[in-house]
């Protein structure tokens, strides 16, 4: 068993990198979960399957028009079918970029074929029913992959030809009416341990009440070989993002091949609660011959996911075969170094470690969780891995830090505990120790590797007190 | 770095006869002396030792080990342990080792540092001495980039802590024997001294450990928000072995100043003086808290589950009384 010699869990390739919420500046295009399938490629993750964008629609089949006998002068005797153009179409489909499809329905016995895009009603309403079906995937570009009839009601379900992001946030109109949504992709991580991850990123609708708001929808699957590929129930979470064209959202992403982490730099968890901002899907390191758990594995997410102002994160654990944990509060704890013993202990203003000539201790990112799926107690809590290419810093910073270098690398700051500006004024809990988690990344820097501030951390390992950078 | 090793021969662990002063005093003398401490000079039923430092032999401090007479216990006298710089500007109070008839001590020594111990009982634990010292405080190193006193060089430093002092009749006092806060001590780094005696939360003397960064409490067991993290490996209960980093500071926050030697410490509850083989070597549990049971569960913890430190053992050398030389038994003694 080794001391607390601090040494990086490393898996290469190490990414960073930020994709926006453009979704609504491109046509028929999701720009943010293709920038994310390529963030995490770059960071070692490859496309598994891609996911097929949806929706249902419902209609009262017995509400539907019919036709009527055609006039005894014929077509002479029927009236213009440029009218029809002018009425209220049977089918409006508006993609994201502004594009809009409309189909007119019309009644051949009372008019003309009309110059626009049109269906002629049937004889029956089941008949309308059954022409209205291919031209409304057809407007669509979907195709249609159930229908359902509850006596007259039938729900009919579309779906996209091609798996991906493309058709999502397609709406529907007319007769009936349904947004297209959950296309995306899913891309697995590296084989760690026997396992693997899937992760699927589709667009939802996001907040509940409020579709106009759409969503990054994520799902985390653990895998123990190809044949479980579906057998173990997701692990469902969500970004929300803002459509609104005025503040498209940024988000920093890093990726390595077992891990992955989102946040919007310049911000905590909590800037546009209770919508989730921040997430990390990781499938830690254990020591080689462990044989403790053969897989662990944790979801970093809730309204607030806590990850950027603490290091006790909420979120779900999973062992080995079993479910997923219970959501709680700080299920998920990052231990750091502590020399103040006491709510008491004096000053009330955290205190940060330090050597004697200032050096900041570096130590080994371990996480903590609970094995046991119900339990709500800390004390529950083991050391279940290491976080890949992670350290503890034993200071904390403000979200507007992003970069450092510091032992001959290049840094991204992930989470600090309890930072305030002012600790005078803030209420901030006491008895807490500044302590912060970094991820080394080696591709996708900006061309600057410091912070805002343009200094750089110095650090010692908390066993090699290594010397400072040249 | 892992383990800061002294030189093996100089690695001693010393059973001594402390049934009287005289026998305690002399059974100390030899097995400093074999620990590479030098007699600086005598004094009054006792001497001062100089200790030097395998790391840099510019560190030097000295230990004074002498009886004044005094007697805390009834019964029982005891003989007082004075830590100071060479110089000797800087003096700790009188940390204070027991004796009497029937009694025994336990001395893990090193060219430049002592831990003393009763076997299986609190008390009598006198420590401290030159710690292993951050290398980038050995030359002067200013850093542009460094945010503070990066400049700063250690001249000069050593601790001490006992559980018992005379000097000020303060007894009970946690101590490395006993928890990561030393609660009676004295430090120098520099010119900066600091000689206490506390209860604990407010010490300015104590061994780094991994925990919750958020709010935490050293006696835990009183308070749901206290519980500690337990940091042992899912599943195997396999504990973590960290480096006994030492921090201290004339004021808070303390700050990191070395290591202790021959030393490391684990995240496991075991009794005092439990065996342990680890790197290939023979340890011994120093320190042992208290275990606890948490409200409203089943759970037992302790302070020990957070941190035990062990000592390197190189196998007990039994100093008899008046004898010419010490017994070495041919393998290490756990007869406790």
């Amino acid at each position: 068993m080794p001391t607390s010699d601090f040494s990086l869990a490393e898996a290469a390739p190490s990414y960073t990198g930020t994709f926006g919420n453009e979704r609504t500046t491109s046509a028929r295009s999701s720009h943010t979960l293709k920038s994310w399938r390529s963030a995490m490629q770059a960071g070692g993750w490859t496309e598994y399957f891609g996911v097929y964008a949806a929706a249902s629609v419902t209609l009262n089949v017995a509400h539907l028009p019919v036709r009527t006998p055609d006039p005894a002068g014929g077509e002479a005797d029927k009236l213009p079918g440029a009218v029809i153009c002018t009425q209220q179409p049977a089918i409006v489909v508006t993609f994201p970029g502004g594009e809009v499809h409309k189909v007119w329905g019309y009644d051949p016995g009372q008019y003309r074929e009309p110059p626009c895009a049109s269906f002629p009603y049937g004889w029956t309403t089941e008949e309308t029913f059954e022409i209205f079906k291919p031209v409304l995937a057809g407007a669509a570009g979907m195709g249609i992959s159930s229908v359902v009839r509850t006596g007259d009601v039938a729900d009919i379900r579309l779906v996209s030809i091609f798996p991906g992001a493309d058709d999502n946030g397609i709406t529907i109109g007319g007769w009936t009416g349904g947004t297209v949504w959950h296309g995306g992709y899913n891309l697995r991580s590296g084989t760690y341990r026997g396992h693997f991850l899937s992760v699927s990123a589709a667009e939802g609708p996001g907040r509940p009440g409020i579709p106009s708001h759409s969503a990054m929808e994520l799902q985390a699957r653990v895998h123990q070989g190809e044949e479980d590929l579906f057998g173990r129930t997701p692990q469902r979470f969500s970004l929300w993002m803002d459509p609104a064209q005025s503040s498209p959202f940024r988000w920093r992403i890093c990726v390595c091949p077992y891990q992955f982490a989102i946040w919007m730099d310049g911000y905590g968890d909590g800037y546009q609660m209770p919508s989730p901002q921040a997430t990390m899907v990781s499938m830690p390191w254990a020591p080689e011959g462990f044989t403790g758990h053969a897989c662990f594995a944790f979801v970093i997410t809730s309204f607030i996911a806590n990850i950027r102002q603490s290091l006790a994160w909420h979120g779900f654990s999973w062992f080995d075969g079993g479910p997923w944990s219970r959501q709680t509060f700080q299920s998920i704890i990052v231990p750091a170094l502590r020399t103040r013993a006491d709510r008491v202990t004096p000053p009330a203003v955290p205190d940060r470690i330090t050597t004697t000539q200032g050096l900041l201790i570096t130590d080994n990112a371990y996480v903590t969780a609970r094995r046991d799926p119900d339990s709500l107690a800390v004390i529950d809590n083991r050391v279940a891995g290491k976080l890949w290419n992670c350290c503890t810093v034993s200071d904390n910073y403000p979200p507007s830090t992003v970069y450092s270098t510091m032992s001959g690398g290049t840094w991204v700051h992930v989470s600090s505990e309890n930072w305030h500006p002012d600790y005078a004024a803030a209420p901030f809990m006491r008895g807490v120790q500044k302590a912060s988690v970094w991820w080394r990344v080696d591709s996708g820097l900006p061309d600057s590797g410091h912070d805002a501030s343009g200094t750089a951390l110095r650090a010692a390992d908390s066993g090699d007190l290594i010397p400072p950078e040249a | 770095m892992g383990i800061a090793y002294s030189p093996p021969d100089r690695v001693v662990h010393a059973d001594i006869d402390a049934g009287s002063s005289h026998c305690l005093r002399q059974g100390l003398h030899r097995a400093v002396q074999l620990a590479g401490w030098t007699v600086d000079r005598a004094v009054t039923d006792g001497y001062v030792y100089l200790l030097t430092s395998p790391q840099d032999a510019g560190f030097q401090c000295k230990v004074q080990i002498h009886d004044t007479g005094r007697s805390v216990f009834p019964g029982d006298g005891v003989i007082e342990v004075i830590f100071m710089d060479a110089e000797e500007e800087h003096l700790s109070s009188g940390y204070v080792i027991r004796y009497g008839p029937g009694r025994r001590l336990r001395a893990h020594l090193t060219p430049c540092q002592i831990f003393t111990y009763t076997a299986g009982v609190q008390g009598n634990a006198v420590m401290g001495g030159i710690p292993f010292i951050d290398p980038n405080t050995l030359e002067s190193t200013i850093d542009g980039c460094a945010d503070e006193d990066s400049g700063i060089k250690t001249t000069r430093a050593w601790w001490s802590s006992g559980d018992l002092s005379t000097a000020d009749y303060f007894w009970g006092v946690p101590s490395f024997r006993t928890h990561w806060l030393a609660g009676c001590s004295a430090t120098l780094h520099n010119n900066a001294f600091v000689s206490e005696v506390s209860d604990g939360d407010e010490t300015r003397l104590r061994i780094t450990i991994p925990q919750r960064p958020s709010q935490f409490q050293a006696s835990y067991g009183n308070n749901n928000i206290a519980y500690p993290l337990i940091l042992r490996w899912t599943g195997t209960e396999e504990p973590l072995c960290f480096d006994p980093l030492l921090a201290w500071n004339t004021s808070h926050p303390v700050k990191i100043r070395g290591q202790i030697w021959e030393a490391f410490w684990r995240t496991k509850y075991v009794p005092w003086e439990t065996p342990l083989t680890f790197d290939d070597l023979a340890w011994f549990s120093y320190s042992c808290g208290d275990q606890q049971f948490a409200f409203g569960s089943p759970h037992i913890y302790s302070t020990g589950d957070l941190f035990t430190l062990y000592l390197r053992d190189p196998g007990l050398t039994i100093f008899k009384c008046d004898e010419e030389e010490p017994e070495v038994p041919a393998e290490s003694n756990y007869a406790y």
